[in-house]
């Protein structure tokens, strides 16, 4: 036994092409004495591996032109003290990379990351708070801007943050309230829209596995400039709410999963309209601890729960995932909200290994 | 250290047909990065790693997202410090061992333990390059017995054994990248090699069941 474990030993050893020429002897001694393991790694010899997985050529110029974009961002961010609106590409690699765990604003059950992150020793260090499923955060950016920021959200903002003009760049969900700064625009970068402001309250829903990223003005007054698509800007006025296509950024997803709301237009500007029998609105019950719904399939349903409660959910009702619900809850636990829902259609759920199975 | 010193002996089985011609050009390529800032040569650059580096990244991070994402971030960096290109002795270990840190940065960044993960499927082919007219009739129930065998592999072993046999990496090459020692990568091939053959059923080689 302990002869055929030198076999594979002396084996491992020819593969690499290492062998003593007293090895080379002993191995053909030990082959000879097995002449079925030696058929076997003969053949073994002649395969090949080929892993699958690999970018397609079209995908890899897509890398390219990303990593390109990245390098155009870097040299101007080095050669212009003042970081230019349209060259940076929203990365979300890019602020984590380089991570030093440092002093961060915990509030309530969010688990917040901050990282710094700096690229070489004159360019701009950029700080990135992360909010995982489950949990939301508050921040204060040092002019003074609140963000709320829901669960599943990432916020970055430079180390040169009041200096050299006011940006952020944000995936995710956020909530803000702008320090009014007259001479002193607030960018806000995501992966479909930049929105400049100057001083007011919105809302941006902007995440990557989301069909639109909406953007709803509460009050004050907000440009929105479409990246793709010919740069439109769009202005918008109070209690008005815009949805962005995510589409051309959108490459990861399956193109079968055809849901009712991709079907809507690229970009739709909309009144904000006021919740059922109340004075509140919907796009920011959020911030209250609200989830509010209206109108919503249960696949569409699926993904926020699992973000706001930080689970996954496993759906095997197939009927069930169109459906449209429409309602709200405070503070309930997730076994709360699914007994609402039931009431409006039928279904069982249990939840095994931290994972809810609906059926 | 027993590998130095030591003539490499048997062919190149595994390694990419060209891949003596590879290192010149390589070379090549760097130099009119490093001295000319040319951008078309970093673009082959990058086609020509992309492929395995990507691959790689999928044995360190869980979604194949990440992995072209830390891909990308390494080849962000070495256009930023190209100059940096002209001391790399060895574009293999240098290569895969970015990859490598800036896959460890994620998966600490996201809180998580660096570790390698089963990674991307394997498929097998007979060797054409290697192969006779005879093994070309390898049994496809072989094939297929290898191919489940290799992906049941432990994660760090199948990670091993595909960087020799799929990327021709040296053992030393594998063993700086993953900083283990060479015994270790030696072990694990020999592991794999011992597991695979005796899948194989030696009655079948010939193709006579299909």
């Amino acid at each position: 036994m302990e002869q055929h474990e030198r076999l594979w030993e002396l084996m491992a050893k020819r593969t690499a092409g290492s062998l003593s020429p007293a090895e080379e002897m002993e191995l053909e001694v030990l082959l000879e004495a097995s002449p079925e393991a030696a058929r076997q790694q003969a053949l073994l010899d002649k395969v090949s591996l080929q892993s699958t997985g690999k970018p397609t050529p079209e995908r890899k110029e897509m890398l390219l032109d990303r990593i390109m974009g990245g390098i155009a961002a870097g040299e101007s961010r080095e050669a212009l003290p003042v970081v230019s609106e349209n060259s940076i590409p929203v990365r979300r690699g890019r602020w984590r990379i380089m991570a030093a765990a440092s002093l961060l604003l915990l509030l309530g059950a969010a688990m917040v990351l901050y990282l710094r992150t700096s690229t070489s020793t004159n360019a701009v260090v950029w700080s990135t708070v992360q909010t995982r499923p489950g949990s939301k955060t508050r921040i204060t950016l040092p002019d003074g801007t609140l963000v709320m920021l829901n669960a599943g959200s990432t916020l970055s903002y430079p180390s040169n943050f009041a200096k050299s003009g006011r940006v952020v760049k944000l995936t995710g969900e956020g909530y803000f309230d702008v320090t009014r700064m007259p001479n002193d625009p607030f960018v806000i970068h995501t992966n479909t829209i930049d929105i400049k402001v100057l001083g007011t309250t919105f809302n941006v829903r902007a995440y990557a596995d989301e069909s639109h990223t909406e953007t709803a003005l509460i009050s004050g007054a907000v440009e929105v400039t479409v990246k793709d698509g010919g740069k439109q800007h769009i202005t918008l006025s109070p209690k008005q709410k815009l949805l962005v296509a995510n589409t051309i950024t959108d490459t990861a997803k399956p193109a079968t999963t055809a849901r009712p709301d991709e079907l809507k237009p690229l970009i739709v500007l909309e009144s904000i309209e006021k919740e059922h029998g109340g004075n509140q609105i919907a796009e920011t019950a959020w911030v209250d601890n609200r989830f509010v719904y209206r109108n919503e399939t249960f696949l569409q349903l699926i993904k926020r729960m699992e973000r706001w409660y930080g689970i996954t959910i496993e759906c095997h009702n197939q009927s069930l995932l169109q459906t449209s619900f429409t309602g709200n809850v405070q503070g309930e636990s997730l076994d709360q909200l699914l007994g609402m829902l039931k009431q409006t259609k039928q279904f069982e759920y249990n939840v095994t290994a931290g994972k809810v199975f609906i059926h | 250290m027993w590998i130095s010193g030591l003539a490499y002996l048997t062919k190149a089985i595994f390694i990419n047909g060209n891949a003596i011609h590879n290192h010149l050009q390589m070379q090549d390529l760097l130099e009119k990065i490093y001295r000319d800032n040319d951008q078309l040569a970093f673009r082959q650059l990058f086609l020509q790693y992309s492929d395995r580096l990507i691959v790689f990244a999928a044995s360190l991070l869980p979604s194949r997202e990440e992995a072209e994402e830390a891909v990308s971030d390494v080849f962000v960096k070495i256009w930023q410090n190209r100059a940096g290109l002209a001391t790399v002795r060895n574009l293999n270990t240098y290569l895969y061992t970015a990859v490598r840190n800036t896959a460890c940065n994620y998966r600490i960044s996201a809180g998580r333990m660096p570790e390698i993960l089963t990674g991307e499927y394997i498929q097998v082919a007979v060797n054409t390059m290697a192969a006779s007219p005879e093994d070309m009739l390898i049994s496809k129930e072989n094939l297929r017995k290898i191919e489940s065998a290799i992906n049941l592999l432990p994660s760090r072993c199948k990670l091993i054994f595909r960087l020799v046999k799929e990327d021709g990496l040296k053992y030393r090459e594998v063993a700086e990248i993953l900083e283990v020692s060479i015994n270790t990568v030696n072990t694990q091939m020999a592991i794999a090699l011992k597991k695979l053959g005796e899948v194989i059923d030696i009655r079948q080689h010939f193709g006579w069941m299909e």
